[in-house]
């Protein structure tokens, strides 16, 4: 499977040591950039050790000038492969930690971490330390939309997923396996789900939210907008040059309330948020 | 004059005469050997790329490793150095590897001048192919070269040594963590030598497996859990650190199946307790023989799972040799034994094993069973479940196999 976009952090022996020297050319975001209160952030995962870092800075600073923060979350490897889940909103980081390791219960893999107490790459210690915390704190609720899944059948088949907050205390979840999919809500206090209709989910796909709309936009370039109160996908018509390729990077500007689609080789990271704007295409 | 110098010129002429091809004189020396004809790519077990031509150079330690599908014909090239005062303009080379391989006989042309001369045999396809349908595994691959200057009488050259794969079929094509590595090829040639059927090369990898030695290429061991906690789960990071955790012992064993053409789907399992709640908490968590359960002092709690073990932030702290409870009911002792370790990490929340035409095979600890319930009565000394509160988690646990069972998720390695 082809993947949604390259990634590579730099990881040197076991000590968490991302580099925090501007070098981030090898660094590509995973998946999504969101700009959010005249900051922006991203993740990069490392290639070995499945840890997540979070990369943010003021909106006048390039990526390769961002601070780069060890989360105790991560993924797995496994093929096909499932891009990080992450989002952030208010003080807070959402994220499934679907990293493999034999103390990591997948039904408590959705963390709510604070940001303020995320360590920076060059002081978070090692990385057997940051795994054995990704497994014992931060729990914020039972990932209901896998655990259903998991009544439903042992089989992973085409097993993919994202999350979205809409706000501090709530969350969209689509998850896909197997040709069905569901759409999940957590309103802070429980789990409603919707068998997914309209279309047929056998690929990679992230979803976001922006002017109170829930959207999906799939590996292959569709984007869809989620009707939250059907669970049905409704096409939405988008800039044919964004189909042509497959993988990329979504730029999410809440603060405009704009969507980008940029590609993994026009990553810049000497280049701001701005000008990665005018290179990408914008879908919403 | 004495007799011995009447008869000098006399000896000198007669050994002219016979052994006019007496090759002890050039010194023919093998520069580089390389292989061709549909040979399969390998990558090095420490992740810097694949092995490249030429496969065997004079100036090289350690020759590169070679890898054939069963029923291809291997096809060699090979330059020479030579020393030797005069040469003729051609000489003819030729290779003989084992199994009655031959390379055939080549009139190859000199190079060079002031006594120092190069020739080099061209790519040749050898004599016959590699049984087809059968692995096998040549350590080393001799080729033994021979010179002649007239094309009749042959004098030994050098020789060259590679060692050499077969793989029953075609691999399985690279995805995910499962990649063609050398350790892939020798550990599942290596044991499955002249196994033809998917059983029988299925049965002779896991042979590799059921004594707790694991070895690489190199033949050094693999460790499971070197400490009590590895950052390592992929094939890749498991070969090229030479430690690691329980995924990676159930890819390496896939993977050693998969280079040999063997398909199977489902084949890989994710474990873990079902989650059933007790005392108002999912029991998520399984202790893998051998533990020493004391006296209880947990029952107040929770009287179905009474033995509780307290720790602050981590029960694995720095260096991550053992396990360090504040309070404990339960005591890790030595055993299960894994790959070189006689008593690996043994509490868990989740598993990875192979699962192969509805058998479980455990490739850490070298056992399989048919059944996750044999499994479970064989393997586990607990079910556990755990919660924190004001800063202590207290991590509660029953010796009473019957409190939970374990759930699969099966996916496709």
């Amino acid at each position: 499977m082809k993947r949604f976009l390259l990634f590579k952090v730099a990881l040197l022996g076991l000590l968490f040591q991302a580099s925090s020297s501007g070098d981030a050319l090898a660094q590509i975001p995973e998946r999504k950039i969101i700009v959010q209160d005249n900051r922006y952030f991203f993740t990069t995962v490392a290639d070995e050790f499945q840890l997540a870092t979070l990369h943010t800075a003021a909106l006048a600073l390039p990526p390769a000038a961002a601070t780069q923060l060890a989360l105790p979350a991560g993924r797995n490897y496994d093929e096909p492969v499932n891009l990080f889940s992450w989002d952030v909103r208010g003080s807070w980081l959402f994220a499934i930690n679907f990293l493999n390791h034999p103390m990591n219960d997948r039904y408590e893999a959705l963390k709510r971490l604070p940001l303020q107490e995320l360590k920076s790459t060059d002081s978070a210690g090692r990385v057997q330390g940051l795994l054995l915390q990704s497994t014992e704190q931060y729990t914020y609720t039972d990932l209901a939309p896998y655990r259903f899944l998991k009544q439903q059948t042992h089989m992973l088949d085409h097993f993919f997923y994202d999350m979205v907050a809409t706000d501090t205390n709530s969350l969209y979840v689509v998850l896909n396996n197997a040709g069905n999919w569901w759409l999940w809500h957590f309103n802070g206090t429980a789990w409603w789900q919707k068998p997914g209709t309209g279309i047929s989910l056998n690929e990679p796909f992230s979803i976001f939210y922006l002017k109170n709309e829930l959207y999906l936009f799939t590996e292959n370039g569709r984007l869809y907008r989620i009707d939250t109160g059907t669970g049905t996908a409704v096409p939405k018509v988008i800039p044919k040059k964004t189909v042509l390729r497959r993988g990329g990077i979504l730029l999410e500007d809440r603060d405009a309330q704009q969507l980008y689609w940029l590609a993994a080789e026009d990553f810049n990271p000497q280049q701001t948020i701005s000008i990665l704007k005018q290179k990408g295409v914008r879908l919403l | 004059m004495s007799l011995r110098n009447a008869l000098l010129p006399v000896l000198l002429l007669l050994s002219s005469a016979v052994y006019g091809q007496d090759f002890s004189y050039p010194l023919f020396s093998l520069q580089t050997t390389t292989f061709s004809g549909g040979n399969l790519s390998i990558r090095k077990d420490d992740g810097t790329g694949h092995y490249g031509l030429p496969q065997y150079s004079k100036d090289s330690l350690m020759p590169n490793p070679v890898a054939y599908v069963s029923g291809d014909v291997p096809r060699v090239a090979a330059t020479f150095s030579v020393l030797c005062t005069h040469m003729p303009d051609s000489v003819w080379l030729r290779g003989t590897g084992p199994d009655t391989l031959s390379f055939a006989a080549k009139k190859v042309a000199i190079t060079g001048t002031g006594g120092a001369y190069q020739c080099a045999y061209p790519a040749t396809n050898g004599s016959h192919a590699f049984a087809p349908g059968k692995v096998n595994f040549y350590k080393p691959f001799t080729i033994h070269w021979q010179v002649s200057f007239d094309g009749t009488t042959w004098r030994t050259a050098d020789s060259s040594q590679n060692t050499l794969y077969v793989t029953r079929a075609a691999p399985m094509p690279e995805s995910g963590s499962y990649r063609w590595f050398q350790t892939v090829y020798d550990l599942s040639c290596r044991n499955a030598v002249l196994q033809s059927t998917d059983t029988g090369i299925i049965s002779h990898v896991w042979s590799e497996f059921t004594d707790q030695v694991v070895l690489n290429w190199a033949g050094d061991s693999l460790f499971y859990y070197k400490d009590m906690t590895s950052p390592n789960v992929t094939l890749g990071s498991l070969l090229k650190y030479h430690d690691a955790e329980c995924y990676t012992f159930a890819q390496l064993f896939l993977s050693a199946i998969k280079i040999q053409g063997v398909v199977r789907t489902g084949n890989y399992v994710y474990i873990t307790p079902v989650g059933n709640t007790v005392c108002g908490y999912p029991v998520n968590r399984f202790l893998v023989k051998n533990w020493s359960f004391g006296t209880p002092t947990g029952g107040a709690v929770c009287a179905q799972f009474p033995y509780v073990n307290t720790y602050y932030g981590t029960y694995l702290p720095y260096p991550y040799t053992a396990y360090v409870f504040t309070s404990a009911d339960v005591t890790d002792q030595d055993g299960l034994p894994g790959p070189c370790n006689s008593n690996p990490a043994s509490y868990f929340n989740n598993h990875q094993i192979a699962k192969i035409d509805g058998r479980y095979y455990d490739a850490c600890y070298g056992v399989s069973y048919t059944t996750l319930a044999a499994y479970t009565t064989a393997s586990l000394q607990g079910w556990g479940f755990r919660f924190t509160s004001g800063g202590i988690t207290r991590a509660h646990f029953t010796n009473d196999l019957t409190k939970s069972w374990l759930d699969e998720t099966i996916s496709t390695f």
